[in-house]
């Protein structure tokens, strides 16, 4: 059956913007697995839980496992192949001679799952496990801007991290929220103001990017432009 | 201790012993720059001395800013001088006592003036945080590195306009199109 993998940046997107609610009617008209991987569970509901910032938020996600909107996925694959392709991409970009450690147990885990699984997509908020997939180039163009040295890759990790997750593709929460926009789960928030319903669209994508998604001004006008031609 | 970290942290700290020299004319905005240059070997070798060195040196400044008169210039200048030392004679067991020494100091002042240091030594977590992405570092390995939770440092990451500054070419009808692919 399909799935889609989630990390956990889509889902703090969503519940930061009480936006939780489209995720089962999406699952729905998916007609297919949500799954979140062990360690992505940990940093959605179990860290949450011990602060008072986010509690709440962690209890609605909470909520959507409990009742089989969002399914854990924890094998042995995902436990073995993780390690593996984390210590791949941690040693592909190095300055100073020193391997940058650039992404993180949780990130790696939604991408071997998605391996796995066979996932249609990762689901996916951050910018740099991203680009590690799909623009390494733009990638290093940040590191030698930002950091003010020199980088050097090694090719033949970089070819090996590409390999494996070269069946995998990646989407972010406003794209959800634009199909969730698009099926009319939004509907109840069409209000009578001058253009409620770009107004509406408009508001949630700068909603989710405002709490963390990244995408771009200019991607988020090209979006209102695309929905308002439909 | 790597050596580039540890000859880096005696530079700032030297250069941040000149600042607070002349302490009627304390530049804040240069003690937040040297907290920045401290960051940039954390975006590289996520060594924790980098990183609490450039929490401690934000905090200061922070501290500086709201209020720097119940501050004993004096003392934390000698503490921080006990730092350098450790870091010239090798002792990383001692510069890290000496920092956490400088920590409870902070703490201590923080008793009396009421800034609530926590929120201000979290306040420069997630800035530090932020700096880590900004250098290209994954918002969930940055929280690890800083200690801090994802969801602090989304909620303040998506207020900057870090994304907008290396945004990618946007291919937004491919993947609008493959994700309704997706949801027929």
């Amino acid at each position: 059956m399909s799935s889609l993998m989630f990390d956990a940046g889509p889902i703090i997107s969503l519940a930061t913007n009480n936006l939780l609610g489209i995720l089962p009617q999406l699952k729905k008209k998916y007609n297919g697995h949500f799954y979140v991987t062990e360690s992505v569970k940990r940093e959605l509901v179990d860290h949450p839980m011990e602060t008072r910032k986010f509690k709440f938020e962690a209890i609605q996600i909470e909520m959507l496992i409990e009742n089989g909107i969002l399914e854990i996925t924890d094998t042995d694959f995902i436990r073995q192949e993780t390690p593996k392709l984390l210590e791949t991409a941690n040693k592909i970009f190095s300055a100073f001679g020193n391997p940058m450690r650039i992404v993180h147990y949780a990130e790696i885990s939604v991408i071997a799952a998605a391996i796995e699984q066979k996932s249609d997509a990762i689901v996916i908020d951050e910018k740099t496990t991203r680009l590690l997939m799909e623009n390494p180039k733009l990638l290093m163009a940040i590191f030698r801007k930002t950091l003010h040295t020199s980088i050097s890759i090694n090719e033949s990790n970089l070819k090996e991290f590409r390999d494996r997750t070269s069946s995998v593709r990646a989407i972010r929460s406003v794209e959800l929220v634009t199909i969730a926009y698009e099926s009319g789960f939004l509907d109840e928030y069409v209000t009578k103001i001058p253009d409620a319903k770009k107004q509406l669209l408009e508001s949630v994508l700068w909603g989710v990017k405002l709490n963390g998604c990244a995408v771009s001004r200019e991607e988020i006008e090209q979006m209102i432009r695309i929905e308002a031609c439909r | 201790m790597i050596d580039q970290i540890k000859k880096d942290i005696i530079d700032v700290l030297n250069e941040l012993l000149d600042i607070l020299k002349v302490k009627e004319e304390i530049d804040v905005a240069q003690v937040k720059v040297l907290s920045n240059h401290v960051i940039h070997n954390a975006s590289v070798f996520q060594d924790e001395d980098s990183v609490s060195i450039a929490v401690f040196i934000y905090s200061l400044s922070k501290m500086i800013e709201r209020n720097d008169k119940e501050l004993n210039y004096a003392k934390l200048s000698s503490m921080i001088n006990s730092c350098i030392a450790a870091l010239k004679s090798n002792n990383d067991e001692s510069f890290r006592k000496s920092v956490g020494d400088i920590l409870n100091f902070i703490r201590a002042v923080d008793r009396r003036i009421r800034l609530y240091i926590h929120e201000v030594i979290n306040q420069a977590q997630v800035k530090k945080g932020c700096k880590l992405c900004e250098h290209g570092i994954s918002v969930a390995r940055a929280s690890q590195v800083l200690g801090i939770s994802r969801w602090e440092l989304m909620d303040y990451l998506g207020k900057t306009t870090l994304v907008d500054q290396f945004s990618e070419p946007p291919n937004v009808s491919v993947r609008l199109s493959f994700t309704r692919g997706l949801f027929p």
